[in-house]
């Protein structure tokens, strides 16, 4: 008897795959003593091939046996002070933080309707975290305007428009990404994306490069062995018109698919795409 | 599936009044649930501070730290070595709490458990950072059986069901639990003090745990199945 059963398929339970054991041994493993980086992936791995798996079940178990065997004693006064000081700091260090560049002569686009495609409030915006995976030490580029120039000066770099991608699609989204393979540099020039709490969730790039694909003169987005590049995680806390630049970890010769997922805070190693709110490629024309 | 028993097709044959079914079916609002079990409307009592954390409402970081202060350094006490780094460990911790309150489902786990939760997993962290350093707190097998805190009532709650469930498990299970959540002691550790092989040490850990919350989700505390929304807390 027990509550591991998915809530989303009660009438066809006889039929649910069921998860491998190990699963659950490094869930309770994680809960009880810690994982190293190798099990931690291992376990990324299989909860994202079993997500209806809560992943926190075993750490609730254990957190509940660890109240039930403290016996809470009192934060001497000074120390709790000391604390509370601290934690307002790194409370007020934290809010605001821009971390994509609103266009100071853009009217915002937030007197437009929601797409409310995630349910994220707008509450957020205010109280957005400093948490970006990589931002630019001295931004060249931080509007429309600059973003023309840098293409201008970028021959070889691709330049494809918006478009909603196939799940959770961002409806009414414009602007363009663009990628320079020469200098391995980039930005994303994004208009109407929802705000992300990056408390909750962030967005994550990811860039496909026929380079990589098994079969590079037919490139396969989808095949189960193409794996695209990590772009790195953003956020938007403007619904006006944001430039957000790309860098990369690897090198990146020839893309051909970019595309925005939305995932739990610090991205993710391999995206379940679940959300992919935008998507970009090359007009049909060309490609 | 081998070794431990997680029925999951077995749910299907369970008649519709079976304790787990009706709580995964049915799961009140956790917080009505567990002061039912008491005979106490905690609700009346205290009003949920975490949902108030996440909406950054004035006052209720203090509210927050007040509340469950005495919980965080406890165990911050019990898994740091000095009163300094628990101090560290402490703030790091409330901090984070107030990055992830938004993420707390009342209608998944109490208050008290998530705070827990996200308080064992920033030790747990530190512990294995500094896994390198020698050990300074004295190991002892020697500790009752987990007590209620009688501190807060809603701890106190969710302390008691847990401690009950705890006393139904296997000795052995029990006491590698007791030495790993009380006394924060690394798989290794556990199997020098015992004799234990490594093995058999994860393996009552996993049986323990996996039980117990078959019996806490039997209780109605943890409401809400292994299922769910992916993430969390992590």
């Amino acid at each position: 008897m027990n509550d591991f059963t998915n809530d989303h398929s009660q009438g066809n339970l006889d039929h649910v795959e069921l998860p491998p054991e190990e699963l659950f041994n490094l869930l309770s493993d994680r809960a009880v003593f810690g994982l190293d980086e190798a099990e931690s992936e291992q376990l990324e791995e299989l909860l994202q091939a079993n997500s209806w798996v809560r992943a926190d079940c075993l750490d609730e178990t254990a957190a509940e046996l660890a109240t039930a065997f403290e016996r809470a004693e009192p934060m001497p006064a000074a120390i709790a002070d000391r604390i509370r000081n601290g934690v307002h700091d790194e409370i007020a260090d934290a809010i605001p933080a821009p971390l994509a560049f609103p266009l100071q002569d853009e009217s915002p686009a937030a007197s437009g309707p929601s797409t409310g495609w995630l349910g994220w409030v707008a509450a957020a915006a205010a109280i957005a975290l400093a948490v970006i995976a990589w931002q630019p030490e001295a931004p060249g580029v931080r509007n429309s305007s600059q973003l023309v120039s840098w293409v201008d000066n970028h021959p070889d770099a691709v330049r494809w428009d918006w478009a909603p991608g196939l799940v959770n699609p961002a409806e009414g989204v414009t602007g363009y990404v663009t990628f320079s393979p020469e200098s391995q540099e980039g930005y994303m020039l994004i208009k109407g994306l929802e705000p992300n709490d990056p408390r909750i969730q962030q967005y994550q790039l990811w860039i496909w490069d026929q380079e990589r694909e098994p079969d590079p003169a037919n490139p396969s987005p989808l095949a189960a062995d193409v794996h695209p590049v990590d772009g790195g995680v953003f956020d938007v806390n403007d619904r006006g018109e944001v430039v957000v630049p790309i860098k990369l970890p690897l090198r990146v010769d020839t893309p051909y698919l970019f595309a925005v997922t939305v995932e739990r805070p610090g991205g993710v190693v391999k995206s379940d795409k679940s959300s992919v709110p935008l998507i970009a490629g090359p007009p049909a024309s060309d490609a | 599936m081998t070794g431990f028993t997680l029925n999951y097709g077995s749910r299907a044959h369970q008649s519709p009044d079976s304790p787990s079914r009706t709580a995964t079916l049915q799961s009140p609002p956790a917080r009505t649930r567990r002061a039912s079990n008491i005979g106490v409307n905690v609700e009346t009592m205290e009003e949920p501070i975490l949902e108030r954390v996440a909406r950054n409402e004035p006052g209720a970081v203090d509210e927050m730290m007040s509340r469950f202060g005495g919980l965080v350094w406890s165990l911050a006490r019990r898994s740091c070595p000095t009163s300094a780094e628990a101090e560290d460990a402490v703030q790091e911790i409330f901090v984070e709490i107030w990055r992830t309150a938004s993420r707390f489902d009342s209608s998944i786990a109490g208050e008290a458990t998530f705070v827990a939760m996200i308080t064992r997993r920033r030790l747990i962290d530190r512990t294995r950072r500094r896994s390198r350093r020698p050990e300074s707190v004295a190991l002892t097998e020697s500790s009752p059986a987990p007590e209620p805190n009688n501190d807060h009532l809603e701890i106190a709650e969710e302390a008691g069901v847990a401690s009950e469930a705890f006393e139904k498990l296997r000795p052995e299970q029990q006491k590698v639990l007791r030495l790993a959540i009380h006394h924060g002691r690394s798989h290794e550790q556990i199997a020098a003090t015992t004799g234990m092989p490594l093995g058999t040490v994860k393996t009552h850990a996993r049986r323990g745990l996996i039980r117990l919350r078959q019996l806490l989700e039997g209780s109605g505390l943890q409401g809400l199945s292994a299922t769910g929304t992916l993430g969390g807390a992590s």
